[in-house]
């Protein structure tokens, strides 16, 4: 460590933060203090040093419950209804013992590592000593303070929020990183929680997020992050008040945008409905019926054994043409039932009446698939479609995206890839896009046969946004065959990760929330809601029932597995964020130093 | 469970004791009969209180209260006793929204409130005068005058005029006091429980701290409260107090009475008969809530004391004058005792009872407004607040027992022990 790291690292809490209080009682998880009778607010992070054992700690305590404590006085309510009952009482001089009790969580501690001379965070197994001083941070220093002592628990690229403290946001950002993006996102809220206002956050994210590494300045080389979002309000592109995603579009020069979001990045099913400015870089969503497959309505639909196996066996005879076949047949086919062959046809007839999945005509998946494999951030607009049409687009992008990341991961070179993948997927699709995939699949400057091919991690980061998550994503179709249920479990390994949004979260199947490994809880009301989140959250997050309750829109909690503790965040409004960073999209070179371009 | 509760026969006993009891008060219940008109037109008053926020002059109040315990530590015959004390100091605040407000750091600064609370240890063994001897030391330790005679002097000069010991020689015997007194404020035939020994170090412990205040010429209180009475205990057949801290109460007293403040000592757990009975009256003399007081003459008071503490000797003290009062109809009535000197010379107007009771009034008024405090309305807040400060909790006094025994070790004494005797044994 060189020294100015290490000066960096410096911290003294006795001008960097204001002494509050004091430890009253407690474990190593939950602690009561006494503090000063100030204004606090649940959410405040407050720290605590601690010298026991020798080693200097200072702990990281998070506000839960704030009760006023009155010293000398057993029952405040004796006291209040004196002055109630009696005009003349007053109280003298309130200051010196009148006290805040404190409940909270401990989050953990940053110990010193005196060899190294820097703070190394650990999860909390051990509790301060009695009557340890309590501080409260101060606003100006917060940043380098938390930073400095928080470090690695809020490192990331993906930028989500501000650290919370209480009802403000310190000016400390916390991040998710790329690599764990992957291991699934899930956002639970409310509505009116502020779940499209994250959403958006997000996606600026991504895009801010490839522009860096476009520009070859993001952290570690980390792959560039793909998305594709559904946006079933229409709000992400002109944004909920005054900026949206388009404007971002339109902040960027001509090169950039082309570099960052491609021809397009808006999907609609009906582009007429599309306003102007958008129309420019918008492509309307068509999906031919031979690029379905029967796992696709598997996944979305409840069928019968026995009209999974007629259809199976129909797709088995007459292969990408399955879905023109049963509609178009007549006859109850030979070996089934007519109960069952009008099930199954009552089931697909949605098809027949649907502008988005065609007989024929052009589709627009490939162009989907290419713009993912990219690093390319797509919102789809599913306003004007059925719910059932916006869950199979999702389903047939996805089992897509992952019916190619599996063929790479199991090939060696570009010709046991093209293999495979004509295996995996519909033929049509298969033809029109693996001229165009090769270049992007193949490791080195050679695109043959023979030529290696890149891993899946090698490829940007492709998230699939799952809305209305419960109608997909509960117990009753995860039970078949579920192109979600593999993902969720298997996504990891080729670079593919859900963001599974919903207002509820004890619906969910259980196997899909255990995989979710990055947790954004915001405001939920319901308590068998706030349950569910709090079991499912990968750190212990119990104790924190009325956090949820008390969170304003656009407060969260953000827990991860890959985290020791469990942040408030205060995520900005994507208008603010929008205004303050609209410069850096426009042309130039990065502002930020790197240490390539520092002089020796 | 004390298993002869249920019995028929500890109930018998305990039913006679209290019908004796019952006999009694019946008796004494005629002596309150006598003074009933008495208290109703003379002595009982109600208090023109000020207004929720009133316009009053600047000055400090203040309140001494003090705490303790005999066994901080035991060795064989030896004890070790712990003191406390704690002084609350507040200034008027014509801008608050309370009149009063604490005063701090310009305590601290004048030398007073340099630690809150004050504590001090006395120890000693049962070998011969070993207690009186330390005791004697300790007294003139805390207490701020070195001259004992100038302690005992006080006491004399209000009770007699005198303006010298030697003078004393002109009264009778029952006012000749032993050399050791003049000397130590303590007779060689004294003899002192544990208790009243603990009782007399607390005392002047409490009493040197008042003395500090009342000696401060920056932030001298106009009113300085004690707690308890004014009760100076005496020997039998002699007019003199028994206990060292008898003198030192006058002398504080009397210093305080020089130098323009007023000493109120109060009790709310007294031993003042018909209180109760003084206090339902008050409610049907005055309308509801009213805030009253009434004095408990003495037998040199105008029309003499009266019938229901005739035969209680200390009611009022010596040199004190008696007040009951009550500013809350939730609380009973408490008692204050004032310098029976300073209430001659500043309350009491002879031949003219109305001005003695506007005087009074003016008293009250402004001990009323002291006592508003919603967490102890009704009583000084500036006594809730040092007792408070003082008071010594079990959990303190564990603590205190636990860093006795760490020093212990620290200084290599062959005692482990510091816990009270036979409490390994829970008899």
């Amino acid at each position: 460590m060189n020294a100015e790291t290490e000066k960096n690292q410096e911290i003294d809490l006795d001008k960097q933060a204001e002494l509050f209080g004091r430890v009253s009682s407690g474990d190593q998880t939950s602690l009561v203090l006494i503090c000063n009778d100030d204004d606090l607010a649940t959410g405040r992070l407050l720290l605590i040093r601690s010298t026991r054992g020798g080693e200097e700690r200072i702990f990281f305590f998070l506000v839960l419950r704030v009760s006023n404590y009155l010293k000398y006085v057993d029952k405040a309510e004796d006291v209040a209804s004196t002055l109630v009952a009696f005009e003349d009482a007053y109280l003298i001089d309130g200051s010196l013992r009148f006290f805040l009790e404190v409940e909270g969580h401990l989050l953990g501690y940053a110990q010193k590592n005196k060899q190294k001379g820097v703070w190394e965070f650990r999860p909390s197994k051990r509790t301060p000593e009695h009557f340890a001083h309590v501080y409260i941070p101060q606003k100006k220093t917060a940043e380098k303070l938390i930073g400095t002592l928080f470090g690695p628990q809020l490192d990331g690229e993906i930028y989500v929020g501000d650290l919370e403290d209480g009802d403000t946001a310190l000016p400390v950002r916390v991040n998710l990183p790329v690599k764990f993006l992957p291991m699934h996102l899930g956002i639970f809220g409310s509505t009116g929680a502020g779940k499209s206002n994250l959403m958006m956050v997000l996606i600026k994210s991504f895009i801010d997020h490839n522009l860096e590494v476009r520009r070859g300045a993001a952290r570690s080389r980390q792959p560039l992050v793909s998305a594709f979002c559904i946006d079933p309000h229409d709000e992400f592109a002109t944004g909920t008040d005054t900026y949206g995603i388009h404007d971002i579009v339109e902040a960027m020069d001509d090169s950039r945008r082309n570099e960052v979001m491609g021809d397009f990045y808006y999907l609609t099913s009906t582009i007429r409905a599309v306003p102007r400015e958008i129309k420019r870089y918008a492509r309307e969503l068509r999906i031919l019926w031979d690029e379905i497959q029967p796992e696709d309505l598997y996944s979305i639909m409840d069928f019968s054994p026995q009209m999974s196996w007629f259809i199976d066996d129909v797709y088995a005879r007459v292969g990408d043409r399955w879905v023109s076949e049963i509609l178009n047949m007549i006859e109850t086919p030979q070996g089934v039932t007519p109960g069952t062959f009008r099930a199954v046809q009552r089931r697909l007839a949605f098809l027949k009446n649907s502008d988005l999945f065609v007989d024929s005509g052009a589709s627009t998946l490939d162009d989907i698939i290419y713009a993912l494999e990219n690093g390319r951030v797509l919102i789809v607009n599913t306003s004007l479609m059925s719910s059932t049409e916006q869950f199979l687009v999702t389903t047939i992008v996805t089992r897509t995206i992952s019916d190619l990341r599996r063929a790479l991961k199991s090939s060696m070179t570009l010709g046991d890839f093209k293999k495979q993948a004509q295996e995996r997927l519909p033929h049509g699709l298969y033809q029109r896009i693996h001229e165009r995939m090769i270049a992007l699949y193949a490791r080195g400057r050679t695109a043959n046969d023979d030529s290696p091919v890149a891993s899946p991690t090698e490829l940007p980061a492709v998230m699939i946004t799952v809305e209305e998550a419960p109608s997909i994503l509960n117990p009753e179709l995860m039970k078949g065959r579920s192109v979600f249920k593999d993902v969720s479990r298997q996504g990891r390994k080729f670079n593919i990760g859900l963001i599974v949004i919903s207002q509820q979260v004890s619906v969910l199947d259980r196997v899909i929330l255990s995989q979710m490994n990055t947790q954004i809880s915001l405001r939920l009301n319901n308590k068998t809601e706030i349950k569910s989140c709090i079991d499912n959250a990968s750190i212990n997050i119990s104790g924190y029932e009325d956090k949820f309750r008390t969170m304003a829109r656009g407060e969260a909690l953000l827990t991860a597995s890959y985290r020791d503790v469990p942040l408030p965040v205060k995520i900005p409004k994507f208008d603010d964020l929008f205004e303050h960073d609209k410069r850096r999209y426009k042309g130039g070179t990065s502002k930020r130093r790197t240490t390539r371009h520092a002089l020796p | 469970m004390f298993p002869h509760v249920v019995t028929s026969k500890f109930r018998k006993k305990l039913k006679a004791v209290l019908l004796d009891v019952k006999a009694d008060f019946e008796r004494r219940e005629k002596a309150f009969e006598r003074d009933e008109r008495r208290i109703k037109e003379e002595l009982l008053a109600a208090i023109d209180c000020h207004p929720p926020r009133p316009k009053i002059d600047d000055f400090y109040i203040a309140a001494v209260d003090g705490s303790g315990h005999p066994r901080v530590a035991t060795f064989d015959d030896i004890r070790v006793h712990i003191v406390t004390r704690a002084i609350s100091l507040l200034r008027t605040s014509p801008d608050g929204d309370a009149p009063f407000q604490e005063v701090g750091p310009q305590a601290r600064d004048a030398g007073l409130l340099t630690e809150q609370p004050e504590s001090d240890f006395f120890w000693h063994s049962g070998v011969g005068r070993d207690a009186l001897e330390k005791l004697k030391e300790t007294i003139l330790e805390f207490y701020p005058i070195d001259d004992t005679e100038k302690i005992v002097l006080p006491y004399f000069k209000d009770l007699l005029g005198v303006s010298s010991l030697d003078e004393l020689a002109d009264h009778s015997p029952e006012y000749q006091i032993p050399n050791s007194v003049r000397e130590s404020l303590i007779s060689d035939d004294m003899i002192l429980s544990e208790r009243t020994l603990h009782e007399q170090v607390m005392r002047v412990y409490e009493y040197a701290a008042a003395r500090q205040l009342v000696e401060n010429e920056e932030m001298r209180p106009r009113y300085l409260f004690l707690d308890g009475s004014l009760t100076l205990f005496l020997r039998r057949s002699r007019s003199y107090p028994s206990y060292p801290s008898g003198f030192v109460l006058r002398e504080l007293v009397s210093s305080a009475r020089k130098r323009g403040v007023i000493i109120g000592a109060v009790s709310k757990d007294h031993t003042i008969p018909f209180a109760h009975r003084i206090a339902t009256m008050a409610t049907e003399v005055f309308p509801r809530g009213t805030k009253w007081f009434c004095r408990l003459p003495s037998d040199d008071d105008p029309g003499h004391g009266l019938e229901i503490y005739k035969d209680r000797i200390y009611i009022p003290p010596t040199l004190a004058v008696t007040y009951l009062f009550c500013f809350s109809p939730d609380n009973r009535p408490s008692r204050i005792d004032f310098d029976r000197i300073w209430w001659l010379e500043n309350i009491f107007v002879n031949g003219d009872p109305e001005t003695t009771r506007a005087n009074e009034i003016t008293l009250f008024r402004d001990i009323e407004l002291m006592s508003r405090d919603a967490r102890w309305y009704g009583y000084p807040v500036p006594l809730a607040l040092a007792h408070n400060e003082c008071t010594l909790t079990r959990d303190n006094l564990r603590a205190i027992r636990h860093e006795a025994r760490a020093l212990l070790r620290e200084i290599e004494l062959d005692f482990t022990e510091v816990n009270p005797l036979r409490e390994d044994y829970n008899l």
